[in-house]
């Protein structure tokens, strides 16, 4: 579903963001993608989804590669970014009919499913209300409801977790399963271990803009037996 | 260190490198002779001005005038300069929450702040009082002259500082009862237009009235008074500046108790109106009913620029005010009486009615330069754009579209109003149409190459993005260029109106047709690596 081969990104020439980083993502996976502050998820990320252009390498989103067919490889995902800034003059209803436009939705099944995802996260009754009204953790979840709106093959989240309140949590972890069941694809970055380690089926680990780790669990654990974090405290020390 | 001094010091750094990020300048160096080049720029005329004024007012027998005339120009510079620096610093600040949690008073947070504005302000009654204060000095050649001119200088800012301020106070209060934030901006800058425009009307009804001013010549001192009959603390300031010891009690006793007045409602304003104002989340009553209709791509683009202009006060005045300049004039040209209904009619300006109508069709395209900053307006949210299935093509051109909707909407209504004092045939209409269409064509296409090379999307402040951004300026230095290019291309030729008119059209389509072809060629590219 998702291949990142060897790409790399320099800003101004100079510093290396991501070095050389190779991944592959299978139709159904969760994968969870960690590292410490600016090890170089978010530029990944932003790799993936076409908001930066890799200095080097390829990345393909269902075969199709992103930095040359953007528009079809666009249509195979949805992004959740980590802060959820918006254009914010509009209400949640417009916001949600914006996205589904633009994913091509037909009337009916945007409206069941604009219902079921805000209502899940209890924002349907703010929907006429201007988005500029909503609180963090409300624009969060009209985000992930806007990217649920065209049930995409790959499902990309930075750090989805932050701002939400449990309830939202439980039901977004919920709804990241139900995708992978359905044949979703789902990759996302966090701080949370503890959600990386219950969720996914396999972890990448990017440290100073290099992979330096990418498997399920299990095999990772197995040559350190202890904790997600513990495992990632030590990858990730500074020597 | 002093808390306030400290405070302000912060405040101070922040404003200024917010002030030069706005920029958009990536050389710091170049940023820093573009500042001294604005200042040498702006002080050359102020010392032209203020010569001139001297002369004039020694003629007369009252040198001393100059002081009175230029303090209140600058008095007047300085409270509109500040109500959007009041609104910016106060209402738009994002160090509020940071503030309010730090052991200090609320009279340092407001002090600190202020201090900003009092410094901007300093700067421009220095460039624009200094001059007059010079030649004050120079003439009068006393010690107390130059001392008295300092201190004239440095409580020039106070009175139109809080006078802004108080007015915004009070509009805040109004609006943030009434649950409107941005419709404070909007009014506020409406009621500047108007207070403007008011003034504009006195001072040409008065002009109408010889006969006030002669009463007020005969009186004593009466030239002074005439001068500064709108604004006493002007007339304190001159004596102040001639050795009067009352004045100079009185002009600063002014400051002093204003000053005083501040700190006494700083508290209330602290509590009642800062923390109130930025009261966030809190929920709005949402009107309409929630629809699920199908909308083409293209409509919800050219809709979301749309409304991220409709949406921002900033973007909306810059906008819709620049737009509607020429019916401004208008009215204030005909209610003044300066134009009469009958100019247009007389048959010695048949042969110029077409270029006449097609310069106000063509106005909101040359004035409006609202492509300039179509990019920088959506700041951080530009994310969202880039990560949809549409091809950066398309991205492009519908925010082109949009300000193409706006200006010919624009056109449109000033076009209809026009009608009714301009005695245009539809042979006049259709020539003028169609240059209207072709300028309005190039110049948008040609203004968002601006802000593709100059995105400036990392702003706090929507201000930033559209006032103190150079692309603005770039853009209006293209039009000069291109006017300048057509006058040439004019002369050469020298055609009749109309025909003027048609060539002018055909040479902007084809104009545009090249920088169309660029705009979707290379500078397709350089949008698509545009890092966020």
């Amino acid at each position: 579903m998702l291949v990142i081969s060897n790409v790399s990104k320099n800003y101004d020439n100079e510093k290396k963001a991501v070095d050389n980083l190779s991944l592959e993502i299978k139709q159904g996976e969760i994968i969870g993608f960690i590292g410490p502050n600016g090890a170089g998820k978010t530029t990944t990320i932003k790799m993936i989804t076409g908001i930066l252009a890799p200095t080097t390498g390829e990345i393909r989103i269902n075969g199709k590669d992103i930095n040359k067919e953007p528009v079809e490889a666009k249509r195979n995902f949805t992004f959740v970014p980590d802060h959820p800034t918006i254009f914010d003059g509009i209400r949640g209803i417009e916001y949600l009919n914006f996205i589904a436009d633009m994913y091509d939705i037909p009337e009916a099944v945007r409206q069941e499913r604009i219902e079921r995802f805000t209502k899940t996260f209890q924002i349907y009754t703010a929907l006429k209300d201007s988005i500029s009204s909503y609180s963090h953790g409300m624009r969060q979840k009209l985000l992930i409801s806007g990217a649920l709106l065209p049930n995409p093959k790959l499902f990309i989240l930075d750090e989805p977790m932050v701002g939400l309140d449990p309830q939202s949590n439980k039901m977004l972890k919920d709804i990241m399963k139900e995708h992978c069941k359905n044949g979703g694809t789902v990759f996302f970055s966090s701080h949370m271990l503890e959600v990386v380690e219950n969720l996914c089926d396999r972890v990448a680990i990017i440290h100073k803009g290099k992979l330096i780790a990418c498997d399920t669990l299990e095999k990772i654990k197995q040559k350190n037996d202890t904790s997600l974090e513990e495992i990632f405290l030590e990858m990730t020390k500074d020597e | 260190m002093n808390k306030i001094i400290a405070l302000s010091k912060i405040q101070l750094k922040e404003f200024f490198s917010k002030y030069q990020s706005g920029m958009n300048i990536k050389n710091k160096e170049l940023g820093k002779l573009l500042i001294v080049g604005l200042i040498v720029a702006l002080l050359m005329p102020m010392y032209q001005i203020s010569s001139l004024l001297y002369r004039s007012f020694y003629q007369a027998g009252y040198p001393e005038l100059t002081v009175t005339y230029m303090y209140l120009s600058t008095a007047f510079i300085a409270f509109v300069s500040s109500i959007p620096l009041v609104i910016s610093v106060f209402f738009y600040a994002k160090d509020l929450k940071l503030l309010a949690t730090l052991p200090i008073s609320e009279n340092t947070i407001i002090y600190s702040k202020l201090s900003t504005i009092y410094v901007y302000t300093l700067g421009l009654s220095a460039l624009m009082m200094g001059p007059s204060v010079f030649f004050q000095i120079y003439y009068g050649g006393r010690l107390l002259s130059i001392l008295t001119g300092i201190l004239a200088i440095l409580i020039a800012p106070i009175i139109p500082i809080l006078a802004a301020m108080l007015m915004v106070v009070l509009m805040m209060r109004f609006f943030s009862n009434k649950g409107n934030k941005n419709m404070l901006t909007i009014v506020g800058n409406i009621i500047l237009l108007g207070f403007i425009v008011g003034i504009q009307l006195v001072m040409v009804r008065l002009q109408m009235r010889p006969e006030v001013i002669q009463e007020m010549l005969g009186k004593e001192g009466g030239l002074l008074r005439l001068v500064g009959y709108r604004f006493p603390p002007s007339i304190w300031l001159t004596n102040m500046l001639q050795g009067s010891v009352v004045d100079t009690l009185l002009f600063i006793g002014l400051n002093v108790v204003l000053l005083l007045a501040l700190s006494i409602i700083s508290r209330a304003f602290y509590r009642k109106a800062l923390q109130a104002y930025n009261v966030e989340g809190s929920r709005g009553f949402g009107k309409g009913r929630l629809y699920y209709k199908r909308q083409s791509v293209g409509h919800q683009l050219i809709k979301r620029h749309i409304k991220i202009i409709l949406h921002n006060p900033t973007f909306f005045l810059n906008t819709f005010l620049s737009l509607f300049v020429p019916l401004l004039m208008f009215g204030i040209s005909f209610f003044t009486g300066e134009m009469t209904m009958e100019v247009f009619r007389q048959p010695a300006m048949a042969p110029f009615i077409t270029i006449i109508y097609s310069g106000i069709l063509a106005t909101p395209a040359i004035i409006g330069n609202i492509s300039a900053t179509v990019i920088s307006r959506e700041g951080k949210a530009f994310w969202e754009t880039l990560v949809l299935p549409i091809t950066p093509q398309q991205n492009i051109r519908f925010r082109v579209l949009s300000t193409i909707v706006i200006n010919l909407s624009a056109s449109l209504l000033l076009g209809a109003a026009a009608l009714l004092i301009i005695p245009a045939n539809p042979l006049q209409i259709f020539i003028s149409a169609a240059l209207c269409i072709a300028i309005t064509l190039l110049l948008a296409t040609a203004d968002i190459i601006v802000n593709i090379k100059r995105p400036f999307l990392n702003w706090s402040n929507p201000t930033a993005a559209v006032k103190n951004n150079l692309n603005v300026m770039i853009s209006l230095g293209l039009r000069v260029i291109y006017g300048g290019f057509l006058f040439l291309l004019i002369r050469i030729l020298s055609l009749s109106m109309d025909t003027t008119v048609i060539l002018i059209a055909a040479v902007s389509l084809v104009f545009w047709i090249v920088v169309r072809s660029m705009l979707y060629g290379r500078f397709t590219k350089e949008f698509t690596n545009i890092q966020i």
